[in-house]
């Protein structure tokens, strides 16, 4: 049957099938064999990260403060390219207390797509049991067992520790974070943030051998998973009691406010508190929308840590700072007295300016204008230094630049010398700009820690120190890396006369505020500002003979600096009575009896 | 003559047992195939052993009814195949769960495999008594092909539709219809698909086509009239496309030709599916070893996509041997049809070769990604009764055809 040409026409053009099959297979297995293969291996082997966990952070007696937990997650494994199943989706709902949009939200935000989708990370128990309960053998909901930092004294230091989150977009393109990937934990402020590349360990990775639908099989040899390395744990120089008594005396204030203590010798910060406080646990999990905005609408602004962040008019507390310029420039002698007695004011040009005590002060040395604060005695000593000068001692006081402590976001304060303010102003300056920068006022801004370490730089000869939060780094072998260094930033060397004169006149301040038992020396401030009421500051040092301890108090807004006297004294004696930052304290009792004398 | 000794001299030992070897290869396969389920592999491997020794059953009826006599019921066997199909479309309208198959008990049962041979033979029939002169006569061939593949499409099975338009087309032209005939009816289905390309390329082929009619002496107003159909089909195409196609099936056209476009999509099968092929190398990853199949990634591993399955574990060697007997198979079909002694039977082998080269073609081609994805099994490999049963069928039809041809 058939004609012959068309016998071969077909048996040609099945042969033609044949060949093409043949060949098209023969491309896919021998040719290119090798690259599929290696994709059916990437098929197969998921590659599932170990988030290494983070160093602890300890206080410098080896309290612990932070450190991690297991927490549960519970996710939701959608196979790819499916939708979700509503009728789960509101069981889900139910168990877990979300609405359904929620989880529709968090299963869109999940990145990659075999990954699964965080539904609720850092699940309580019952939920989890709950959970476990109604939905047990669901194979696309998974509970996770993951690492989650815990604060263990809660709000206590929140501004100096920090918290940590996701590691964002930005971060990523930055060398220090190259060996990061999306869904990382970093630490995203405070010491968690400054310390993070010493915090964060080397995450580890397990090789997987899975079927099209995620889930997890032994069936196949997979290779050996590479263990996560821990971070190294972080010491610092903070001292727990004293933090939890400094923060216990700036929550009975009615304002927000700041209180930092250091080690009067080598400024390492033994307690640094800012109020009011948040709570780290909110960013656990990438902090809520709802959370977020609470925290920054907030008009008292909890998240800003007030110490070293901001940076305020330090008012009568920089008169030290003109004392300084005033003696180590000739200018004055610990003797002289101004050419004008103070009578409560003072006039210059067609200006009046106060002081003030409206009764006057009279004639003054400069140590008896320190301790009375007399507004008259430093506008004079001013105007016979004039404004550069002035800024220049500021300056090397390293005022108007950051004082290098180991957090983010340090403010730099303001120190204004002729040349700024006329380029500010394109202006000449009245010849009474001085009068005020003189006094605190005017356009002088300085942070909290930088006023600090100004009495630091006193109680050290004139030595500026840098502050330092870092006591030791210690690997997980145990190993130092990193330990605490006297770091002296700029050396004013100043004169016996310039300190022993400043000194007398700082006594004199705490003296005339009551009973002087721990031998504080310390200076006032009441800064007038545009905002509102004055903010109140204290800075000094103690014991006067020996010192140990430097602290400055800042609080906004809070009136006259000689209320936060008696909480000055209240830190020394907690200090000296708890042996903060160690015993080795001078003795008072036993310096009465070999008469230093009380400088009065 | 005895007919027992005839038997034993003049039995297609070679095709029988290729048939039988390839159902083993299948038994093997599928065994392996739903090794990573959790039904035991065993169950379905001891289903298709059942199915297969119900093939061999079924292959011996095949092999002593007399194949002219078979295509003399034709007219029966093709209009219940088609009322088989009207029911279980009306029965699938009703919503009852019918749309491929009917439940009978436990048992289901494909009636588009029934239709595929009862159109073989009502086609032999047909050409047997008249090979189309003319566009009336060609126009009846036409139709009995269309009316069971436009059922079968409202399933909707567009792949098991399809193989209508082939196989008309090989037993067509082994009866022996005037070429310019046969272009007139495959031009018009060239320039459906030619629509889809640039806007010149069809007028190319139309000048091609006009120039070809002439040098084969077609009349003028032939000429004009398949020119006209062909002009109408590409012209009408691309409403085909938007309106008589579902969605999921434009789906498929398109990923076929661009996969990666939606790897976790549709273009999913057709790229895991490669994958499975390629990571098989030359020697396979050995039974029950395949990662791809052991591990889910293919889609209906033990029916459509078998294929696969075959070439990651056996590799090219197994590819080989397995197209070595579906080509012994086909090219002794092809002898068969040749050899037969009356055209009937002659047309119906060639209907049954073009039958199983479609079938393999099409289920081959669509996991290497030379055709889109359809439900078409591999015959003999493939897991499911209806799809073994009519295999061995017409393997059935073949042997006794050859076998009758000594007999005379």
């Amino acid at each position: 049957m058939g004609s012959k040409w068309r016998y071969y026409s077909v048996r040609i053009c099945l042969g033609a099938i044949f060949l093409l099959l043949i060949g098209r297979v023969f491309w896919l297995q021998i040719l290119e064999g090798e690259t599929f293969s290696q994709l059916a291996e990437k098929n197969r082997i998921r590659v599932v990260k170990i988030p290494a966990p983070r160093g602890n952070i300890y206080d410098r007696n080896g309290e612990l403060l932070v450190t991690n937990r297991g927490s549960l997650s519970i996710l939701y494994m959608l196979p790819p390219s499916s939708q979700p199943d509503m009728e789960l989706l509101a069981q889900l709902s139910d168990i877990l207390d979300l609405s359904t949009d929620q989880l529709l939200q968090r299963i869109k935000e999940k990145r990659l797509p075999f990954e699964p989708a965080v539904l609720l990370s850092d699940a309580p128990l019952a939920v989890v049991a709950r959970l476990e309960e109604k939905l047990a053998g669901n194979e696309d909901i998974l509970v996770r067992a993951e690492v989650t930092r815990e604060y263990l004294y809660g709000k206590t230091a929140c501004h100096l520790l920090g918290y940590c989150g996701e590691v964002d977009q930005k971060m990523l393109s930055q060398s220090q974070y190259d060996d990061l990937t999306v869904g990382d934990i970093v630490g995203r402020a405070g010491v968690e943030l400054t310390f993070d590349q010493y915090l964060r360990g080397i995450n580890g990775y397990e090789f997987v051998a899975v079927n099209a639908k995620e889930e997890r099989l032994g069936l196949f040899s997979s290779p050996e998973p590479i263990p996560p390395q821990p971070g190294n744990d972080l010491y610092l120089t903070i001292d727990l009691r004293l933090q939890k008594f400094v923060e216990e005396i700036l929550s009975r204030i009615p304002h927000p406010g700041a209180i930092i203590v250091a080690d009067a010798r080598n400024a390492q910060i033994l307690a640094l508190a800012s109020s009011p406080q948040y709570n780290p646990d909110i960013f656990q999990q990438g902090v809520s929308k709802k959370d977020w905005s609470a925290l920054t609408s907030d008009p008292t602004y909890p998240l800003l840590n007030r110490g070293v962040n901001c940076s305020f008019p330090p008012g009568s507390a920089f008169k030290i700072v003109t004392a300084t310029a005033g003696l180590e420039e000739g200018i004055v002698t610990p003797q002289d007295t101004m050419p004008i007695p103070c009578y409560g004011s003072f006039t210059f040009g067609d200006r009046v300016f106060h002081c003030w005590n409206p009764g006057g002060h009279g004639s003054l040395n400069i140590s008896g204008g320190l301790t009375n604060s007399c507004n008259v005695f430093f506008f004079q000593l001013g105007l016979k230094l004039g404004l550069d000068n002035l800024a220049k001692y500021a300056q090397k006081y390293m005022l108007g630049e950051p004082t290098g402590i180991e957090l983010p976001g340090e403010a730099r304060g303001i120190i204004p010398d002729l040349a700024k303010l006329e380029e500010k102003y394109s202006k000449k300056m009245p010849p009474g700009e001085v009068l005020n920068d003189a006094i605190g006022q005017g356009h002088v801004l300085v942070s909290p820690i930088q006023l600090l370490m100004v009495l630091t730089a006193i109680a050290n000869k004139g030595q500026v120190l840098r502050p330092t939060l870092l006591n030791q780094i210690y690997t997980p072998e145990g190993e130092i890396i990193s330990s605490a260094e006297r770091t002296v930033r700029s050396d004013l060397k100043l004169s016996p006369i310039t300190i022993d004169t400043i000194v007398e006149g700082l006594v004199g301040v705490v003296d005339r505020f009551g009973e002087n038992q721990e031998h504080l020396v310390g200076k006032t401030g009441s800064a007038e500002n545009p905002h509102g009421d004055t903010h109140a500051w204290f800075v000094g040092f103690a014991p006067q003979e020996d010192p140990r301890i430097s602290l400055v108090i800042f609080i906004e807004n809070g009136g006259f600096g000689e209320s936060y006297i008696k909480y000055a004294q209240q830190i020394i004696t907690f200090c000296r009575e708890q042996g903060i930052p160690d015993s080795d304290w001078w003795n008072l009792e036993l310096a009465s009896i070999t008469e230093i004398p009380p400088q009065q | 003559m005895t007919k027992k000794s005839s038997i034993f001299r003049d039995f297609d030992f070679l095709l029988f047992s290729s048939a039988l070897l390839l159902s083993f290869l299948g038994i093997i396969i599928v065994f392996s195939s739903v090794g990573g389920g959790k039904t035991p592999s065993s169950i379905f491997a001891l289903r298709q052993v059942i199915w297969v020794g119900l093939g061999v059953v079924v292959m011996f009826f095949a092999f002593f009814t007399d194949a002219e006599w078979l295509v003399s019921k034709a007219k029966a066997i093709y209009v219940t195949s088609i009322l088989l199909l009207v029911v279980l479309l009306i029965l699938g309208k009703l919503g009852l769960g019918f749309a491929r198959w009917f439940h009978i008990g436990s048992l289901s049962f494909q009636p588009s495999e029934f239709a595929k041979i009862a159109y073989l033979i009502y086609a032999a029939q047909l050409l047997a008594k008249k090979v189309p002169q003319n566009y009336i006569e060609l126009s009846i061939q036409l139709l009995i092909a269309l009316i069971p593949a436009l059922l079968i499409s409202a399933q909707p099975d567009l792949g098991t539709a399809f193989i209508f338009i082939p196989v008309m087309l090989i037993m067509l032209f082994w009866a022996g219809l005037k070429l310019r005939l046969f272009i007139a009816l495959l031009a018009p289905l060239c320039f459906v698909a030619l629509a889809f390309t640039h806007w010149w390329i069809p007028l190319v082929a139309l000048v091609f086509l006009i120039v070809s009619l002439r040098l084969l002496n077609a009349h003028p107003q032939q000429i004009m009239v398949t020119s006209g159909i062909s002009v109408i089909f590409a012209l009408a195409s691309p409403l085909l496309w938007n309106y008589a196609l579902r969605d999921y099936q434009r789906q498929r056209l398109l990923t076929l030709f661009n996969p990666s476009k939606d790897p976790l999509g549709s273009g999913y099968n057709i790229i895991q599916s490669q994958i499975a092929i390629g990571s098989g190398g030359f020697w396979g990853k050995g039974l029950m070893n395949g990662t791809q199949s052991k591990l889910l990634f293919l889609p209906e591993q033990h029916t459509d996509f078998i294929f696969p399955v075959l070439a990651e574990e056996l590799g090219f060697l197994g590819v080989i041997l397995l197209l070595s007997f579906f080509a012994f198979i086909i090219f002794r079909g092809t002898q068969i049809a040749r050899r037969a002694t009356s055209p009937e039977s002659s047309f119906l082998a060639m209907g049954i070769v073009g039958l199983i080269s479609i079938q393999l073609f099409i289920n081959i081609a669509m996991t290497i990604g030379l055709f889109p994805v359809t439900g078409i099994t591999l015959p003999f490999i493939s897991y499911g009764g209806s799809s073994i049963l009519l295999i061995f069928f017409c393997i059935g039809l073949l042997l006794g055809i050859e076998y009758r041809r000594h007999i005379f």
